[in-house]
């Protein structure tokens, strides 16, 4: 029942977003309500799975909450599922602040924000399926549907730039996404060659795994790497999310940032566990560890030379999708604590940066880099999300990617001391990027057409109240997580 | 399987290499357009072959879904979209023709090459087999379709081919879904066909032209 009323709530309030006419406050209204119910819904799901940790720790079978063997909840999507809902909850609050300064600057109209909210609604409901599918076709669907309800978001603006990032973002994860397609295909056959009949889950591949052809199962996950690869924003296949992040309205970059992504690791780790059961484990890991150095090392380049804070971003989304698949690379148990916790920490801060960003953006009207000085004088309050924001991705403490990023490098060095010499330099290189650029932005005269003054209490306030939420969890992580977390490592081992 | 079902997937196979071998070298969006309503007809006829063979009312309605979406839904748009802005031609690709056919010849190598042969190993017969080797050659040059032509409706009808070849494989390795998912995927496909069409229209309306190479203003 609760995860009906999940996927019913988002599809609600899609419904009567389309069906209102010239009511913003009805909108916002319902989105709001939306968001919130779904925080709760999302915390009943949750408590049930947890009971059977405690008691049998009976991973991955937990079959509470399953409707006709299509859904179901566990450790490890209950972990993503959570970090979605937070960030929907956060993101919605911040979208209503962000779109009434766009509406009051006339950038957009009614029309552009009921689409916003509507399509916003269905991609949510989307994310819903997806994670908690027990169907890798169904994971697939799903996947697939976040990125049609989201392409047009993505071109909101309705401009040539916006346009042409839509298209790429179309096109490159259509393309991923059939690949990723053939790799199921490839190996839901095998699995169907050893008996399993009916509906393929997640399960039924892994009990059939033992007598799945290693060989065979490589070629599919060759494919399977590189499409959901693709939606993750490894590098090289990662050429969609700058162009996406830097012209797609600020409050859905924050939830591709964070929300997109946790959503396509997770159908990788779900892969994962297919191949470790099949016995390519090493492979998978290798291949981890290949596209996490390359996602790390060009990822930190870019950010060097960046010139657009937004793109900016965007890159360091890149090097922290290549930190979380080197995590689970490395094969150790503190390798994947590091990267789960670490999923955690960056599914919180990124969207705190795109708050802070969007509210430089509200300010100054541009994303360029060379046009935006003087933050802390002209809007203090932003300055200081952007400073923790920033703080928190550079890695330093008391943030929670410090402990997460420590983590890993310990674990690195411990089992691969090349990979952990590799990304000790560009996590430097980042560093040094971020605190330049975050500089620039602070200091300096400001141009002289910028006002100062806050942009707006209301898209201030979900920042510090986001910023708030991730200080308390750095420095204190409540027994849930390290439960959960424990349940989830247990699956990979 | 049935002798007579590989037979008839094995030529569904072969319409399906030629016509994106022909989509890949073909300078007219119409022929192009017209390959594609061709190859998503013989699918649907394999389609409808598993469907008879395995007595699948399911199966039947995926074919009469993938026949009326991309069979004739998606190929009337584009045929619209075609004359609507006078695009009969669109013939850059990055490589040149004899270089385009040389790739091609050397990708269906590789889909015959020992790097599959553990997996065409698994198959129940050398016809089912050899009819895999020939879809997956067809989904490579689909691949190399989207890569080296440089107009938006190539990179919708190579998404579209590889779609195809991806059915034909499913039904080669004895893949069957249930009506939910057959349903799902072939409503994903149409809305990502209305999508990619709206798409179109806006980029022909904001640069003037359907050439994805002019697609460079976010250089940054």
């Amino acid at each position: 029942m609760l995860i009906i009323a999940l996927f019913s709530i988002p599809f609600i309030a899609a419904l009567i977003t389309i069906v209102t006419k010239r009511s913003y406050r009805l909108i916002e209204i319902v989105a709001i309500i939306a968001a919130l119910a779904e925080a709760v819904l999302v915390i009943g799901v949750a408590r049930p799975v947890q009971t059977i940790w405690h008691t049998t720790i009976a991973w991955p079978s937990i079959t509470s909450y399953q409707i006709s063997g299509y859904f179901s909840f566990d450790a490890l999507s209950v972990y993503i599922v959570s970090l979605i809902a937070t960030v929907i909850v956060f993101t919605t609050w911040y979208a209503i602040g962000y779109f009434r300064k766009e509406v009051e600057k006339n950038i957009l109209g009614f029309r552009r924000v009921r689409q916003f909210y509507a399509l916003f609604h269905l991609c949510v409901m989307a994310m819903f399926l997806a994670v908690s599918s027990l169907n890798p076709l169904v994971f697939w669907i799903s996947l697939e549907a976040t990125s049609l309800t989201s392409v047009f978001l993505v071109s909101l603006y309705n401009k040539p730039k916006s346009t042409e990032a839509a298209w790429k973002y179309l096109i490159i994860n259509s393309l991923a996404l059939l690949l990723a397609l053939l790799g199921t295909t490839l190996l839901t056959a095998m699995a169907g060659t050893q008996g399993v009949e009916g509906i393929v889950t997640w399960d039924s591949l892994i009990g059939a795994a033992p007598h799945i052809n290693p060989l065979v199962a490589k070629i599919a996950f060759v494919f399977i790497l590189v499409g959901y690869g693709t939606k993750v924003g490894w590098a090289p296949l990662h050429t969609w999310k700058p162009d996406a992040y830097s012209k797609a309205p600020t409050p859905l970059t924050a939830l591709m940032a964070s929300g997109f992504l946790a959503l396509a690791w997770y159908g990788m780790l779900r892969f994962f566990l297919v191949g470790n059961a099949i016995g390519i484990g090493d492979f998978i890991r290798t291949s981890f560890l290949i596209f996490g150095v390359a996602s790390v090392v060009l990822g930190a380049l870019i950010m060097m030379v960046q010139r657009n804070y937004k793109r900016f971003f965007a890159y360091s989304s890149i090097e922290h999708a290549g930190l979380l698949a080197i995590g689970f690379g490395l094969g150790n148990v503190f390798g994947i604590y590091a990267s789960l916790l670490h999923l955690l920490y960056h599914s919180l801060a990124k969207p705190l940066a795109f708050f802070g960003a969007g509210n430089v953006f509200l300010k100054y009207g541009t994303t360029k880099l060379s046009h935006v000085r003087g933050l802390v004088r002209v809007a203090p309050v932003t300055a200081g999300i952007m400073i923790v924001a920033c703080v928190t991705l550079m890695g330093l403490p008391p943030f929670g990617i410090f402990s997460s990023e420590l983590t890993l490098l310990l674990a690195a060095f411990a089992s691969h001391p090349y990979v952990g010499a590799v990304i000790s330099i560009f996590l430097v290189l980042s560093f040094i990027a971020t605190l330049r650029m975050v500089a620039g932005l602070l200091t300096g005269e400001s141009p002289e057409n910028v006002e100062k003054g806050e942009p707006s209490s209301l898209t201030l306030a979900p920042a510090i109240v986001l910023g708030i939420l991730l200080l308390v969890l750095s420095v204190w992580l409540p027994l849930w997580f390290p439960t959960l977390f424990q349940n989830i490592i247990l699956a990979f081992s | 399987m049935n002798t007579a079902i590989v037979q008839i997937l094995s030529v569904v196979m072969l319409v399906l290499l030629v016509s994106v071998v022909f989509l890949n070298v073909t300078k007219r969006n119409i022929t192009a357009v017209m390959l594609l309503a061709i190859q998503s007809c013989a699918v649907s006829i394999a389609i409808f072959a598993s469907a008879w063979y395995e007595q699948s009312l399911e199966l039947f309605f995926a074919g009469l879904f993938t026949l009326a979406i991309k069979g004739i839904f998606a190929s009337a748009f584009f045929r619209r979209v075609i004359v609507k802005y006078s695009l009969a031609f669109s013939g850059k690709t990055y490589l040149n023709t004899p270089l385009t056919l040389l790739v091609a010849a050397v990708l269906v190598g590789v889909a015959y090459s020992q790097l599959f042969q553990p997996w065409y190993a698994l198959l129940s017969s050398a016809s089912v087999a050899a009819a895999l080797k020939g879809s997956l050659g067809a989904f490579f040059v689909a691949l190399l379709l989207m890569i080296n032509k440089k107009g938006a409706l190539s990179e919708l009808i190579g998404i579209l081919s590889l779609e195809n070849t991806i059915i034909l494989i499913a039904l080669l390795l004895g893949l069957r879904h249930n009506l939910q998912l057959e349903t799902a995927i072939t409503f994903d496909i149409t809305v990502w066909i209305c999508i990619a069409a709206v798409y179109l229209n806006l980029l022909y309306r904001q640069f003037g032209s359907l050439d994805v190479s002019a697609l460079n203003r976010l250089k940054e």
